[in-house]
């Protein structure tokens, strides 16, 4: 297995890390991953991120769990297994709505917090690396993938955009 | 316990959390529609436990005001527990830094807005029963306020009612001590609120041969001192081993980190 | 900077064209109509309550706001409250009401009533009810007018006792509100069905009306910014105001369906008459209501792009406007006349009574500048805001 080269610094302020990425993409330069202790606002505009997907797949979700929800409450009370309640008839859709809206919600839940690991690769027993323990206290890390020939201007423009602790990884 | 291991159960349970910037867009994302979803969760949680006394028949419970009622009461007693402990835990691991009066002064506003309207849903089931003209609602409650459980309703009146309105003074309202006793008293009244609710409706039937006065069996008190034991060892097991502030999210919400506040 | 509102003898004369169409349609319908004073008056009292209260709601819309000290209203605080000032001219329609009070309400006629009605009789009487109803328009116009003079002092002086000023009033406005929010729609709307009670009742007619307000002043917002003004309102303030729509719609929906949930479980006859009357009289109308309420609103808001286009914010808040002036007429119609009726005098008095909502609105809209830019918050609703 080929061995792929990663080359990362760090700043402590999230103010310099969003200076140093838009310095980073004036010079067309790709950024592999951004790492920080809490969610940077504007960090996902300026790395360009499309907006997730994940609320759609909610959507999808929550309708299916309706549907299942009522069909499954109406199936019971009309054909599995009739029973009176109060004289109220078997189909009776005002005492459905509880259950539906919970299982539309639980659906929805799932299929966002399922969906959100999945999609994101954690889990228990991830192997995710990282390189820098810090960047989940006050680091604000930047990856840069190296392809063989070009290490050396990597480590220097890191050095020019002001970061700091810049180091070489193997993966 | 050895560091090490320690270390390993903390990394097991992080799920491989790098704190990437894509994880962390689709963290606020997904976040954004969870805490949508569970909004109108709280208000179903509390709408069916009010259900299961307002669908029934039986005067004093039978009234349409319960769902909203019942969700105020929620976010008015959830409110003033979470001070009571916020109180001691901020007091007890130094925590004075992070949690200011302002917070405290948040807090108790919603407080006071809860507590508020959670009378008013009191003096409108009073209210509508006479108007109803219903003599078995009208006596269910003429029972609550003057029969034999009156000092549940007016320990319930006083302190769900009546203390919470000492916040509209500032001072009080930004005060550690009186917010703390403030709390309790506000536990204490939520705590009667479903006693009255729940014993006066039922010592009378509609059938006098039934009436009755309620004491607990030693079962219950057993599961009332244990419900107390079972919360806050869970309490206390959390706030040992896990973060008792989410520093990420009071990062966050903190605008010097949004791209447009920086200045060239 | 903030353009000044001008209202334009263009405007003026097309809004007045509006109130003589509508004044003419509504004489038309009441000639029409002489001997269904009933359905004469129901319409008095449901365009008078449909545009007090929602003037109402736009004032509890900024109250509630400059209580919780939040900012971006601020960049349209103007627009509630030049609404809310239509609540003195819509006091009147209120107060006429009280001349016809024998045509809806049931209780009033206190000469044969029987045991269930004499027992409410301490309350529901025509003296009572008449000073309750002048003592709620009186609160109300005064809590405004002060409130809204606090307002405008605040454009002259960037004294930040004004601003604590403010808060206290409107912590004023607040309580007063909470109460009489209540007693009035039980004094106007629930003893219709004289009868009938429901503790929600309340509650359920402020839900209504203030969804009512918010789709009100998005409808405004596009009209100002439609002639050229309110261009400072960015897609973060109106991606709040979508909020709002979307959100009280959905409490809306909750507490109808709480209301009628628990009626229609417990089946007392008593209680269940008012639906029954509802569902046998007016099937299609009952549907309609969530239809336009709920489903309507709900469906279209729930994405977060849709929030953020004024288009299809105004098309929705029409529908929920529509939505809920059905809602009202059904709490109105079964108990004073028993069937559904839909003709010219609706039609006029409706057009009557939104020209002089919307004429009066602004009329004080161009009094004063178009944004509160000495308050404290003002700089805050630029800069904010809403997560993807």
């Amino acid at each position: 297995m080929k061995q792929k080269k990663i080359v990362s610094g760090y700043f402590t302020d999230d103010k310099d890390l969003i200076v140093a990425i838009k310095k980073l993409q004036a010079r067309n330069i790709a950024i592999a991953d951004v790492r920080t202790p809490f969610p940077v606002h504007g960090l996902d505009t300026v790395l360009k991120f499309k907006r997730s997907r994940l609320p759609r797949a909610g959507f999808i979700a929550g309708v299916i769990g309706l549907c299942v929800g009522l069909g499954f409450q109406a199936w019971v009370f009309t054909k599995a297994w009739p029973l009176n309640f109060g004289g109220k008839p078997n189909f009776s859709l005002p005492s459905f709505i509880p259950v539906t809206f919970e299982l539309t919600v639980l659906f929805t839940a799932f299929a966002l917090v399922f969906g959100f690991l999945i999609r994101s690769k954690l889990g228990p027993g991830s192997d995710a690396v990282l390189y820098d323990e810090a960047v989940t206290d006050d680091h604000f890390q930047i990856l840069l993938d190296v392809k063989d020939s070009n290490e050396e201007t990597m480590l220097q423009t890191l050095t020019e955009v002001g970061a700091k602790g810049i180091q070489t990884h193997e993966v | 316990m050895v560091p090490g291991v320690k270390k390993k159960i903390y990394a097991f349970l992080s799920f491989g959390w790098t704190g990437s910037a894509k994880h962390w867009a689709r963290h606020e994302s997904m976040s954004l529609i969870l805490a949508g979803l569970a909004a109108p969760l709280v208000l179903s949680v509390h709408t069916i436990v009010s259900f299961d006394f307002a669908t029934s028949v039986i005067p004093g419970w039978h009234t349409t005001i319960f769902p909203p009622y019942f969700v105020s009461g929620a976010v008015f007693s959830g409110f003033a527990m979470v001070l009571t402990l916020m109180i001691i835990t901020r007091k007890a691991i130094h925590l004075e830094d992070y949690i200011t009066k302002a917070h405290l002064e948040s807090m108790n506003k919603i407080i006071i807005a809860t507590g508020s309207v959670v009378g008013i849903a009191y003096i409108t089931e009073l209210f509508v029963a006479w108007y109803s003209g219903n003599i078995y609602e009208q006596y269910a409650f003429v029972n609550r306020a003057f029969g034999p459980y009156w000092w549940a309703y007016w320990i319930m009146m006083t302190c769900n009612v009546v203390t919470p309105q000492l916040f509209w003074f500032k001072k009080i309202r930004r005060s550690f001590l009186a917010t703390f006793i403030i709390s309790i008293f506000v536990n204490i009244g939520m705590w009667f609120e479903r006693f009255v609710i729940i014993v006066t409706s039922l010592h009378r039937d509609f059938l006098p041969s039934s009436w009755s006065m309620y004491t607990p069996t030693w079962v219950e008190i057993g599961i009332y001192i244990g419900t107390f034991g079972l919360f806050f060892t869970l309490f206390f097991l959390f706030i040992r081993f896990f973060p008792v502030i989410a520093i990420a999210e009071v990062k966050s919400v903190l605008k010097t980190s949004a791209e447009k506040f920086i200045k060239k | 900077m903030y353009k000044q509102f001008e209202f334009s003898q263009k405007l003026k004369s097309r809004l007045l064209i509006l109130i003589v169409l509508g004044a003419l349609l509504a004489i038309g319908g009441i000639l029409l109509n002489l001997d269904d004073t009933h359905r004469i008056w129901a319409n008095v009292l449901l365009n008078g309550f449909f545009f007090t209260a929602i003037a109402l709601g736009a004032m509890f819309f900024i109250a509630v706001h400059v209580l919780g000290e939040s900012g971006w209203q601020t960049s349209i605080s103007r627009i509630p409250e030049a609404m809310s000032l239509y609540v003195p001219v819509g006091g009147l329609f209120m107060l006429l009401v009280l001349v016809g009070m024998h045509n809806i309400y049931h209780w009033s006629h206190t000469e044969d009533l029987d045991a269930i009605l004499k027992g409410k009789s301490a309350f529901l009487n025509p003296v009572a009810f008449s000073i309750r109803t002048v003592a709620y328009i009186l609160a109300w116009t005064v809590l405004i007018f002060k409130i809204r003079k606090l307002s405008l002092a605040s454009d002259k002086s960037d004294n930040i006792k004004l601003f604590n000023k403010n808060r206290t009033w409107s912590a004023v406005f607040i309580v007063v509100f909470a109460v009489t929010s209540s007693t009035a729609a039980w004094d106007w709307i629930m003893s219709i069905d004289s009868h009938w009670y429901s503790t929600l009742f309340g509650w359920y007619i402020f839900s209504g009306f203030f969804v009512s307000a918010v789709a009100m002043i998005i409808i405004l917002l596009f009209t100002l910014r439609n002639m050229g003004y309110m261009q400072h309102v960015n897609e973060e303030h109106l991606h709040d105001l979508g909020k709002y729509l979307f959100g009280f719609s959905i409490f809306w929906a909750y507490l109808w369906i709480a209301q009628y949930l628990l009626i229609w479980y417990s089946n007392i006859p008593e209680e269940t008459i008012y639906y029954v009357k509802r569902l046998e009289d007016f099937p299609n109308l009952f549907i309609i209501n969530l239809v336009l309420n709920f489903v309507a609103p709900f469906l279209v808001l729930m994405a977060r792009g849709t929030k953020r286009k004024i288009n299809i914010l105004l098309i929705t808040s029409i529908i929920v406007l529509c939505g809920h002036w059905i809602d009202t007429y059904l709490g109105i119609w079964p108990g004073a006349l028993g069937h559904a009726t839909f003709g010219i005098l609706e039609i006029g008095m409706t057009l009557f009574t939104l020209g002089l909502f919307l004429f009066a609105f602004y009329h004080n809209f161009a009094k004063a500048p178009v944004v509160q830019e000495n308050n404290p918050y003002f700089k805050e609703s630029f800069d904010y805001d809403n997560i993807r």
